[in-house]
Order: structure tokens, then C-alpha cells, then sequence
């Protein structure tokens, strides 16, 4: 029992009514105004913890992630990760995904509207409402070698290959082996380990 | 005693007055953080050599990361063609609502009127009621609004409130997925998986009005991608007293348990399974009829005694390429007993719905339904049902198509939902929606929809004998004698009909702030109407009684607007204003020469109503949210019911990894102000809300 139930209820109650409601009112005004803080351009865009570590999730699949023979034209090929459809990372996760090293690569990153056949992306985040537009993404990137990440229940169903989730406040993650075996794109065996399920 | 008195005083003053001196230097220092992240992703940009705590990390690691709620996603409606607004979790938690009702004061557009503790009067673009009937409100899936007045007991309506992963809100007609009744608007709430609730949760609080509401709820895995919960919650608010009025008897208990489980059986295949049972008591001063001598209407007070439960089952299944099936069953049972008036209703409901997307650019979603309702009444005094058991069957088919062209920057939806009912027979609620992108971070969005509500089981059969008038009242002319005024349903009652107009705009003005605008033209026909006949009718128990009939014979039109914007200067503070304006002309056939008390719905729902919000992160464990709200006056039933303007404060305290401790203080402006009156339709006597305050302590693991 946190406080007893009489006690509280008088004691709380006369608090209140003891103050009085210009000073009420005066707090309430007074939360909203003094706490507000200064508006300094350098707050804009923090981005959500979310899609900071969702980032970091779509950057560690380029590492356990390969891709057939003859995909990269040489060594020094640059891998493209490029943002499919919405943009749910904003622009200071951009610039946190360009320019790292996986696979002796560096990263390179393309924010795509639509996917064309030579956009030459590797891997793509997919995302897009459920609908019709979620379908014709998913419908123009099949048949490509290209590894889909996405977080949506759209994006699993039109055979999206890794669909990341939050279960109880905690990333996990899905991957089907069998579109992704279609086009020749292998998982390493730890990062098949740790998905939630795989799909075969 | 008075130690603890002066202990929880001091407490609460100490805290409240901490949280507005602490935001002063510690802020200052954290929010110099942002700066310094901005400044050096520019760096990034250039060199590509950023160090992000996140990328450093391996996947195991990532995985244990705890997400909060990304308000921003839920919340992400710019592709609704339609006024949508969604309450997330955390807007939930950090209002300091203790029920729905209170939580959906923050959703732009919603009037929620308290009439006492446990009745509330909510609507959406007007005719506010205890019995409001234009709105449809569904819990997961489930409708819980009563064919007996086709409204919502809100006494009921509960859950764990942590529980409950978001609440939609549509703003305008939803008939063409939702069916019948959606006239103005749809209130979805919809709970978490049980694979979001794992681990235990326990909550208490208390306070001057909440009398302790207590919380248990335990989650466990308990197979391969097979997740349940399990949860009880009792709540008890404490009747009114105060010189207003002085016998306020509107206390309210109410016990409830229940349990979820979700499973992922295949990868295309999940199950959903729910159900829940409830208890519990209120009490009211209704009003009473007397039949001796001095022939007056009595006040007493009232018990009502309420229990039920319902169990859903859904199967869900993809299909591959974006199509998927849904099929949905579940069982609801209602048992109400107050003032001698007893109803029990069952309900069984089957749901079927189809996605399928047709070629690259349209998604085709289709479904059918059927609704069995059976009901047994035992009547009152007060309230005559005829015949006392009936049964209703619903069936029900909707087909909507949703076709993005110009690269997606036109978006073009069309449907239609059929209903066929033992009542109305056939209606078809169609509508057509578009929703155009001209630049990046603006949506223009518009609708034409027809709407319909079907008339209520006590629209078409019951008899209220609403009061006495003794003998001095009666006309001229007839020989003295007291009177009954009787309101009276017919099965000739039509269904109410709507054509609404909707246009909306949802700018993103920069990064920060987002405005969403929505305005709306409701042309309403064959309202219901309650007229007085012209002539008197024998009464047994009186000699005479006078009798106002249901009929459809009232017309008019609704017009008015709602904004909201969210300012989200940082992560640590967001403001959050709402606005909304409403006008409704209501007029009776000229057939008709005496006055109606529906007319009064023009005036019962308040023309100006707004309210502000800011959420602040303090420091990593303090967060205070303040909410101002100000509402118009109107009038219920001839008795006005001032503006007022009233604020909740509440501040919460996370000492440690999974406790929050809460203060809340609310309606803290004003001792106390009336926000609804006493309806025409027996909603008992109104009491006002007072200033309150409550501690409450949550614990999960």
C-alpha cells in the first residue's frame, strides 16, 4: 500500500483546495512558459533512437551479407546502400551511413524514390505505406540482386528479405532465405542465429 | 495522521515547485548536446569519419538496445485521406489520464464531457449526449457501442491503460470500413501484442477523487513465437461532495481481468486470441416519477450494477505479394442492471476481410460481416421495452479501392459499405477520398461521404415515462387530473442520414513544426426528433399522459474545422496546441408546432474549444507534461454550462530502471466547474469535476 487510502485522499484534497486558483493557474501557465527553452536551430532533426539504431542494423547486415560473383564490377566497388521509397532516417543518419568501410568497401548511400534497374544499389531500406506503393517497390526490385531491408508487415508479405521489428522495446529481426536465395544473396551463419525467425 | 498529512503536502509542493526552478542551468547543459551532434555530422558529410555510438555496436549488442516509442512513425498520418489523429503511448502515459474518457481530452476535435464520475458524454462534430449516437467506438477490433441507444457506455470501457499501444481517432464519417453509426467519426483504441507487454507490470495510485486504482499485469513467452498476458485492474473514484451539489452520489468501483495471446503460427499465418471479464458498481441521482399525490418527479439515488466480457479470435494470413486475408469472431456479453431496468445482451460478430493489390499502382480491399445481437429486458417504472427480448441480425459487406497515380502524388480511394438490417433493410454508405502531394512535406486531402445511423432498439420500442406533471401544469380545457409525459419509439423510425463534405491540409512548415488542418460540411437529414402530439392519451396510472413520439422529422447542417500543431523544438520538449470550431443549425419540418428537445442538440456542444500541451524532458529521469484547456460555454437541456479553463500538471520521476513514480495534479485552475448538464434522457444528475490530485507509482520488469 503506497499511502493510506483515507489519508491520502484528505491530505491531497486539502492541499488543493488550500491553493488558490490564481496561484494554480499560475503554476500550470508558469510549467508551460518557463520550461520551454530557447529555440536554438542546432536542436532540429536529433533523430529518434529508433531509426539511429536502426541504422546501425542496416549497416551491420552489409557486413554479414554476400552477394553472388560478378555483382561488384571490381574490389574497390563502392556498396551502395540506398533508402527506398520514405525516408524515415532523416539527414543526420545520411551522413552516418556514407563514407564507412564493410566488406574493404566503402559505403555509399542513394535516397531513391523509385528503384530503376540502374540505380545500382545493393542494398536497399524499403519503406512505404501499406498500399499499393509498398507493392510496386517491392515489385521492382525483385528478380535483382539486391538485399531488402525494410520494417513493415507490407514490406514481409511482398517478400522482403530482412524486416526488422520491435518486440517488447527490442530490435529483432526476420529474414526469408528464400527470396533472398532467388537472386543469389547469402547470410552469414550468426547473423542467421540471432533473427528472431528465419523464413527458408 | 496529520504527519502524513503535512508529509505529502510538503512532497508535492516541494516537487512541483523543483520541476519549474531545476530546467534553469542543468537544461542549458544538455541541450548544448544537440548542438555539438549537429556540428559534427556536417563533419561527416565531408570526410565520412563519424563515430556513431550505434554503428560501433555488434548486432548483439543492437538487439538490447530499448526502443522508445517513435511517437513521430505512430503518429504518421500524412498519407490519410482523412482527419485522423493518433494518441500514441507515450502522449497516454505522460497526460496523467487515469481512463480513456480523460484520454481522449488531447485528441483535437474529441469533445469529452464528464456528467459525473463514470458517465460520460463524448462525441465528435457535435450532438453531445450522455447517449451520443454518432459516434463508433472499438476496442481491438471489437465494437463496444450498444444497439440499445446506439451509444457507448463509457462506465465500462477500460483497460490497463499501459497497455493500450495507441488510440486512432477519425474525425468525419467512417461508414464505408466501420459500418453503421460511424457517422462523425471512429474512436479505435487498439492494445499491444503480447509480445510488447513481457515481464510484469504492477501499478497503484491514489489520490483526493481516484480512490486507489490498482494494476497487475504478467507477460510470457510460452512456446516458439507464441506470447500471452494475463492482467487484473480494480479502480474506485470517490462521489462527489461539495456544496454545488449537495448530494453528489456518483461513486464508481469497477474490477476487471483478461489476457491476450498472439502467435505467429507460420510465417504467413497469426492468431490473435483475447477476452476479458468485468465488474463493478455506480451510482447516480436519477430521477423518478411519483405516482401519489404531490404527482412531482423524485431524485434518488440510484445503483447501477454492471458486469460482462467478451473473447476475439483473429486469423490473420498473407497470402504473398501484399495480399492478405483476415477473418475475426468474437463474443460479447453485457449485463446492466440499474433502477429495476434490466437489459442482458449477447453479441456474436464475424468478420472478413481481403487485401489484394491489382497491378502496380491499386489495392483492392474487401470483406464481409455479420452481427447476431439477442436481448432480454426487464422493465422499469421508468423504462418500458416492447417487446422486452428481440433479436437483430446484421449482415454487411464493404469494397474499397485505393489507386496512387502521378507518382504517387495522387492518391484516389472510392467505397462503399452495405448493410442490411432486421430494422432499416438495405443502406449503402458510400464515399470517395483523394489525398494529393504537390511538394514534399504538403497533402491536400478531401472527401464527399455518405453516412447513415441506424436507428436504436430504443428509437423503435421503447416507452419513457420521463416525469409528472401535476395538475396546475395542464392546458386549459382539460379536466384536471395529473399527467404523464411519456417518450415514445416506433418502428417506423428511419434511419438518420448524412452527407458530409470534407477538405483538409497537412503542411510540414519546417523540420520542427507540423500543422494539420481540417475542415467540414455536414449536411444531416431525417434526424431523429422527438414531437409532442397534439392530442392526450389515457393514462392507467395517472387518467391522462402526454406523448412525444420518435420520429425522423429534424434537418440541418453541421460546418466547422479543427487544427492541430505539434512543435517539436527537441527530443527533451514538444508542444502540442489543438483548436477546434463548430456550428450546427438544426431545424424541425414545419409539420412540426411544438418544440423538440432535439433542437437542443444545436447548442449543446461547445462552438470554441481548445487546449495546449507541452511534454518536457527535465533531465534523464524527470519529464513534465502541463496541459491548459479551454472550452466555450453551451447549454444542455436549457441549463447552461459556463466556459471554463482549466490545467493538469503532471511530473514524473524515473529513479531507476523500470519504476516511475508520477504526481499528478489536475483541473488545477478552478475548485471545481461543470463540464456537461443533466441530458432529457435520464443521464442522472450532473456533478462538477473538481481540482484533484493523485500519486501514482508503476513498476515493471
Amino acid at each position: 500500500m503506497l499511502i493510506g487510502r483515507q489519508h491520502s485522499s484528505r491530505c491531497a484534497g486539502r492541499l488543493f483546495f488550500r491553493l488558490r486558483p490564481a496561484v494554480a493557474s499560475m503554476i500550470v501557465t508558469c510549467a508551460m512558459l518557463c520550461t520551454s527553452p530557447p529555440p536554438t536551430h542546432a536542436q532540429v532533426g536529433e533523430p529518434d533512437i529508433e531509426y539511429q539504431v536502426k541504422a546501425a542494423f542496416l549497416y551491420n547486415f552489409a557486413k554479414f551479407v554476400a552477394w553472388p560473383d560478378g555483382t561488384f564490377a571490381s574490389k574497390t566497388e563502392p556498396l551502395a546502400l540506398c533508402i527506398v521509397g520514405d525516408d524515415p532516417f532523416g539527414e543526420p543518419l545520411h551522413a552516418v551511413l556514407a563514407g564507412r568501410k564493410a566488406h574493404g568497401r566503402l559505403t555509399l548511400l542513394k535516397i531513391l524514390e523509385e528503384p530503376t534497374n540502374d540505380d545500382g544499389c545493393h542494398i536497399a531500406f524499403v519503406s512505404a505505406p501499406d498500399g499499393p506503393r509498398m507493392a510496386r517497390l517491392m515489385q521492382r526490385l525483385k528478380g535483382r540482386t539486391v538485399l531488402t531491408v525494410g520494417d513493415s508487415e507490407a514490406f514481409a508479405a511482398n517478400g522482403g528479405m530482412v524486416r526488422l521489428l520491435i518486440e517488447n522495446k527490442k530490435t529483432r529481426f526476420d529474414i526469408n532465405t528464400h527470396s533472398a536465395g532467388l537472386v543469389g544473396i547469402t547470410f552469414n551463419s550468426q547473423l542467421l542465429s540471432l533473427a528472431r525467425r528465419v523464413r527458408e | 495522521m496529520k504527519i502524513q498529512q503535512q508529509c505529502f503536502a510538503t512532497v508535492f509542493c516541494a516537487l512541483a515547485f523543483l520541476s519549474l526552478a531545476a530546467p534553469g542551468p542543468s537544461l542549458a547543459n544538455e541541450q548544448a548536446q544537440p548542438a555539438q551532434v549537429a556540428a559534427a555530422i556536417q563533419v561527416a558529410g565531408a570526410r565520412g569519419l563519424v563515430p556513431s555510438r550505434y554503428l560501433e555496436l555488434n548486432l548483439q549488442e543492437l538487439m538490447d538496445i530499448e526502443i522508445t516509442t517513435a511517437a513521430k512513425k505512430a503518429r504518421k498520418l500524412s498519407d490519410s485521406s482523412a482527419a485522423a489523429y493518433v494518441l500514441t503511448e507515450d502522449d497516454i502515459r505522460r497526460s496523467g489520464a487515469t481512463s480513456i474518457m480523460d484520454a481522449l481530452r488531447l485528441v483535437p476535435g474529441v469533445e469529452v464531457a464528464a456528467i459525473n464520475r463514470h458517465t460520460y458524454a463524448i462525441t465528435i462534430r457535435g450532438f453531445n449526449d450522455r447517449f451520443a449516437n454518432k459516434l463508433l467506438v472499438l476496442i481491438d477490433g471489437r465494437s463496444v457501442y450498444t444497439p440499445l441507444f446506439a451509444g457507448t457506455y463509457w462506465d465500462v470501457q477500460d483497460t490497463v491503460l499501459e497497455d493500450i499501444e495507441r488510440i486512432e481517432v477519425v474525425r468525419g464519417p467512417g461508414g464505408t470500413l466501420w459500418g453503421a453509426n460511424a457517422v462523425n467519426g471512429v474512436i479505435n483504441i487498439i492494445t499491444k501484442r503480447a509480445q510488447d507487454t513481457q515481464g510484469t507490470l504492477i501499478s497503484a495510485l491514489g489520490g483526493n477523487e481516484e480512490q486507489g486504482t490498482f494494476v497487475v499485469r504478467h507477460g510470457a513467452k510460452i512456446g516458439d513465437n507464441a506470447y500471452m498476458r494475463v492482467y487484473a485492474k480494480s479502480l474506485e473514484r470517490e462521489g462527489f461532495e461539495g456544496p454545488t451539489v449537495p448530494i453528489g452520489d456518483d461513486q464508481w468501483r469497477n474490477v476487471r481481468g483478461g489476457g491476450r495471446l498472439d502467435w505467429e503460427a507460420s510465417e504467413t499465418d497469426s492468431l490473435t486470441v483475447q477476452g476479458e471479464y468485468y465488474d463493478g458498481q455506480s451510482f447516480a441521482r436519477q430521477v423518478e416519477p411519483t405516482l401519489s399525490a404531490p404527482f412531482t418527479t423524485g431524485r434518488f439515488r440510484a445503483e447501477t450494477d454492471f458486469a460482462g466480457g467478451n473473447i476475439l479470435g483473429r486469423w490473420k494470413h498473407l497470402l504473398g505479394g501484399g495480399e492478405q486475408t483476415e477473418l475475426q469472431v468474437y463474443y460479447d456479453r453485457v449485463d446492466r442492471q440499474a433502477n429495476n431496468f434490466n437489459q442482458y445482451r449477447n453479441t456474436i460478430d464475424i468478420a472478413f476481410q481481403h487485401d489484394l493489390p491489382i497491378g502496380d499502382n491499386s489495392e483492392l480491399i474487401w470483406g464481409l460481416g455479420y452481427r447476431y445481437v439477442n436481448d432480454q429486458h426487464s422493465n422499469s417504472i421508468v423504462f418500458t421495452l416492447t417487446p422486452p427480448d428481440d433479436t437483430v441480425n446484421v449482415f454487411s459487406a464493404f469494397i474499397q479501392d485505393e489507386t496512387s497515380l502521378l507518382d504517387d502524388r495522387l492518391v484516389l480511394t472510392l467505397g462503399s459499405k452495405f448493410e442490411q438490417t432486421d430494422y432499416t433493410g438495405f443502406e449503402a454508405q458510400p464515399t470517395a477520398r483523394f489525398l494529393f502531394k504537390p511538394a514534399d512535406r504538403h497533402t491536400i486531402w478531401g472527401a464527399v461521404s455518405r453516412a447513415v445511423r441506424s436507428p436504436s432498439r430504443v428509437e423503435n420500442d421503447i416507452e419513457i415515462f420521463s416525469r409528472v406533471l401535476p395538475t396546475n401544469a395542464l392546458a386549459p380545457g382539460v379536466p384536471p387530473s395529473p399527467a404523464a409525459v411519456l417518450l415514445r419509439g416506433n418502428r417506423d423510425v428511419d434511419s438518420e442520414e448524412l452527407l458530409a463534405l470534407e477538405l483538409g491540409y497537412r503542411p510540414q512548415l519546417s523540420d520542427t513544426v507540423s500543422l494539420d488542418i481540417a475542415g467540414f460540411y455536414n449536411d444531416y437529414d431525417t434526424l431523429r426528433a422527438v414531437v409532442q402530439r397534439s392530442s392526450f392519451e389515457a393514462d392507467p396510472r395517472l387518467g391522462i399522459a402526454i406523448v412525444a413520439d420518435a420520429t425522423n422529422k429534424m434537418e440541418g447542417e453541421g460546418y466547422g474545422g479543427e487544427l492541430s500543431a505539434d512543435w517539436v523544438p527537441s527530443q527533451r520538449t514538444q508542444f502540442r496546441l489543438g483548436y477546434s470550431f463548430l456550428r450546427l443549425n438544426l431545424r424541425l419540418d414545419p409539420s412540426v408546432t411544438v418544440a423538440s428537445i432535439d433542437e437542443g442538440f444545436e447548442d449543446a456542444s461547445p462552438r470554441n474549444r481548445a487546449f495546449m500541451r507541452g511534454l518536457f524532458q527535465l533531465s534523464a529521469d524527470l519529464e513534465l507534461n502541463a496541459t491548459l484547456r479551454w472550452v466555450d460555454g453551451f447549454s444542455v437541456n436549457g441549463t447552461r454550462v459556463a466556459s471554463y479553463f482549466t490545467g493538469d500538471l503532471r511530473l514524473g520521476w524515473l529513479p531507476v530502471d523500470g519504476l516511475e513514480i508520477a504526481l499528478v495534479g489536475r483541473n488545477l485552475t478552478e475548485n471545481e466547474h461543470f463540464e456537461f448538464g443533466e441530458s432529457a434522457f435520464a443521464s442522472g444528475q450532473a456533478t462538477p469535476v473538481e481540482r484533484s490530485g493523485y500519486l501514482m507509482v508503476t513498476w515493471e520488469r
